[in-house]
């Protein structure tokens, strides 16, 4: 065993530590660590913003596109919702935000979301995955039919639409298991290999 | 009224109308007028980051007067936050202190955060994870599989696991998911044209 | 009181330290297990293979610290094979740690002979999510003025090649959802619907399904999911990083939970089998 003397190191894995200990019970250490963790990630979303702020709207701004001043007094306006009297001046702003990402996701998703994925059930039906697709889609489709009452048919497709989509999810909690297991791979391999320098 | 009701419904509009428009039609005055609205776009969102940061200052200042003092994690949370800014802005962000306090800080304790569930679910799989219905019984079934299948071990043990996986997540999966995405895909068009027409005002602020 | 019912009943943090250990153990003792390749990996290796040497790709790094240890394997095994052919990298990213992670994984590329700015650029963050991408694939210099390390475009080489997201042979995003940043549905629309350009999505296991409708529909080239794929990208380029590593752990703790749902469903079924018994046993008994 031969623990690290790097104090970066130290601080990762007493980090980590202190997240794990609220399995045993909650406690300060876990508390204060996770204050420490919002903190630093707070702290960094604001120097990443301030950095892309300087790169992409002030430095263009001071070098001849004065048209910038127009979305950083937008962006200022954000803040007034701090203030009550002039708190309403923020919706100009998010009416800009979210228009525009309205209408850029709406374009897009009618193609991709829609018409592609729809095209794609649509092929010929030779083979069983094929049909078993096929059938998987309207079945679960069928299961989102709410501006009618069910009838003994659509009753049946819906439930048949319900297990396509358990087996769905269960594909998907299987993943899920697999990626936060990785997680914590991820930090054993830190604080045993790294850290105390075992195996 | 026209500047709390009206303009911004009219701004939704005219920024959502312009982008559609000029997705779909070459028109050069829609065509500079769109990428001229996505940068704008990209600046004010730029200042939204800043509006986390603000309620952070705020909630743990007020923490630390009503506590006269003494509520040492908002203390340490905002000596946090001050010197991760100092050391960003002032030393930058590809010098040591800064890749410190993100390689051994952010990242470290993230992820120990994340992979939390990873013990929650091991708990939940003996006392929670019951069978008792089919559609149960279909999700433990194909997500067992699915978890034996994508490991060397599972594949050794039960070496139909990994043909199975790719049948479940490439076939049965794509069936599942794709009506649930064609359908969320409706919703959310429904959602948005209501956004870009106005007719849904309380995502910005408004009744 | 039976043994199923001392377990229903055990402290749960008995589950929580043997996952502890399920996962500690073969980290300290490695066990070795080989890593087959899968179809899936395989394809999406295939398709990087056949991109035209000296082309350029753009990668999105879209994810939190939290899925560092999933995604940046991924990154790194692409960034092998890229570098191998001498792809050019473009790097951009919808979430603030992300830039930082560009530049730790592009660092690889220095061992390639790669010079910043003719072979690769790191361009930073960019806030908004998909309509910024929009933009982006709309003429990159109108949101990147400047790169991450505050270079003006026009200087670096590699930039005045690209014009648009046509200009890329192809997009990758490295993704743990669209929360805070842009998710793998806006870059199938503003990548592949809007230009045409093949994208290739290195994701987190919870996002592994709900994106296989676009690789069974084509729109997506194929997908890497999790530290599995990590594992088997790097067998399939001969350099073996912490996606190999961690697959001994996987393959305990993955069993170690299929046995507790296992052990958890006899115990219902026993349960259910015992239940009239016992209610024959009392005679008298409350009606249920």
């Amino acid at each position: 065993m031969k623990i690290s003397t790097d104090i970066g190191v130290w601080i990762g894995a007493l980090s980590a530590l202190g997240i794990y200990s609220v399995l045993i019970k909650d406690n300060p250490f876990y508390t204060m660590v996770e204050h420490i963790f919002v903190g630093a990630s707070a702290g960094i979303a604001v120097v990443v913003g301030i950095n892309t702020f300087l790169n992409s709207a002030w430095s263009p701004m001071i070098e001849g596109k004065y048209l910038l001043i127009i979305p950083i007094l937008l962006g200022i306006l954000l803040y007034s919702r701090y203030f009550e009297d002039i708190a309403w001046l923020n919706r100009i702003p998010l009416s800009f935000l979210m228009g525009t990402g309205a209408g850029v996701a709406m374009r897009g998703a009618v193609e991709s979301q829609i018409v592609g994925q729809i095209s794609a059930t649509m092929v010929k039906l030779t083979t069983f995955d094929s049909w078993i697709i096929f059938l998987g889609t309207i079945f679960s489709l069928s299961y989102f039919f709410l501006t009618f009452q069910r009838g003994k048919v659509t009753g049946v497709t819906s439930q048949l639409g319900r297990y396509f989509m358990m087996a769905a999810f269960g594909a998907a909690f299987g993943n899920t298991v697999m990626g936060r297991i990785s997680a914590a791979i991820g930090r054993f391999q830190f604080i045993f290999l790294k850290w105390l320098g075992l195996g | 009224m026209f500047l709390k009701k009206t303009l911004p419904t009219i701004i939704a509009f005219v920024c959502g109308v312009t982008v559609i428009i000029a997705y779909f039609f070459n028109i050069p005055f829609f065509q500079t007028t769109a990428q001229e609205i996505l940068k704008w776009q990209s600046v004010i969102a730029i200042f939204a980051l800043g509006l986390g940061a603000i309620n952070i200052i705020r909630v743990h200042s007020t923490n630390i007067r009503r506590a006269k003092g003494k509520n040492a994690y908002s203390i340490a949370l905002l000596i946090t936050f001050i010197v991760t800014i100092v050391v960003g802005v002032f030393l930058g962000q590809e010098s040591e202190a800064y890749k410190f306090i993100f390689d051994y800080i952010n990242v470290p304790t993230g992820s120990a955060i994340f992979s939390l569930l990873a013990f929650y679910i091991g708990t939940a799989a003996y006392r929670s994870f019951r069978a008792k219905n089919i559609e149960a019984t279909i999700l433990l079934i194909t997500g067992c599989l699915v978890m034996l299948g994508r490991v060397p071990l599972g594949a050794k043990i039960l070496p139909f696991s990994v043909p199975a996986t790719d049948w479940i997540m490439s076939v049965l999966n794509v069936g599942g998911q794709r009506g649930l995405m064609i359908a969320g895909a409706i919703g959310f068009i429904a959602v948005s044209l209501r956004i870009v027409i106005g007719l849904e005002r309380t995502a910005y602020g408004g009744d | 009181m039976d043994i199923f019912d001392k377990l229903q009943n055990l402290d749960k943090r008995v589950f929580y330290l043997l996952m502890a250990l399920a996962i500690a153990i073969p980290t300290i003792h490695p066990i070795g297990l080989p890593v087959e390749i899968t179809e899936s990996v395989r394809e999406v290796y295939e398709f990087v293979e056949s991109l035209p040497e000296g082309s350029i790709v753009v990668i999105g790094f879209d994810y939190e610290p939290g899925d560092e240890i999933d995604l940046n394997p991924i990154a790194q095994a692409i960034f092998h094979q890229l570098a191998s052919k001498h792809i050019r990298i473009v790097t951009i990213a919808s979430f603030p740690a992300g830039p930082t992670f560009a530049d730790e994984c592009l660092e690889i590329l220095e061992e390639y002979g790669y010079e910043y700015g003719v072979d690769y650029v790191n361009l930073g963050y960019y806030a908004g999510g998909e309509p910024t991408l929009a933009a982006f694939a709309q003429n990159p210099a109108t949101v990147f003025p400047k790169d991450w390390h505050g270079n003006s475009i026009s200087t670096l080489p590699l930039m005045q090649e690209v014009k648009s997201m046509k200009d890329f042979s192809m997009a990758m995003t490295l993704n743990d959802g669209p929360t805070g940043g842009t998710g793998t549905h806006e870059w199938v629309r503003q990548a592949v619907m809007a230009y045409g350009t093949p994208l290739i999505m290195g994701v987190t296991g919870v996002l592994a399904a709900s994106n296989e409708p676009y690789v069974q529909s084509g729109q997506c080239k194929g997908i890497l999911a999790g530290l599995r794929a990590a594992a088997e990208y790097e067998k399939l380029t001969g350099k073996i990083g912490t996606g190999t590593v961690g697959m001994d752990a996987q393959s305990i703790a993955h069993l170690l939970i299929v046995g507790f749902v296992l052990l958890g469903n006899i115990a219902m079924l026993v349960s259910k089998i015992k239940e009239p018994k016992d209610r024959s046993g009392h005679a008298g008994g409350e009606p249920r």
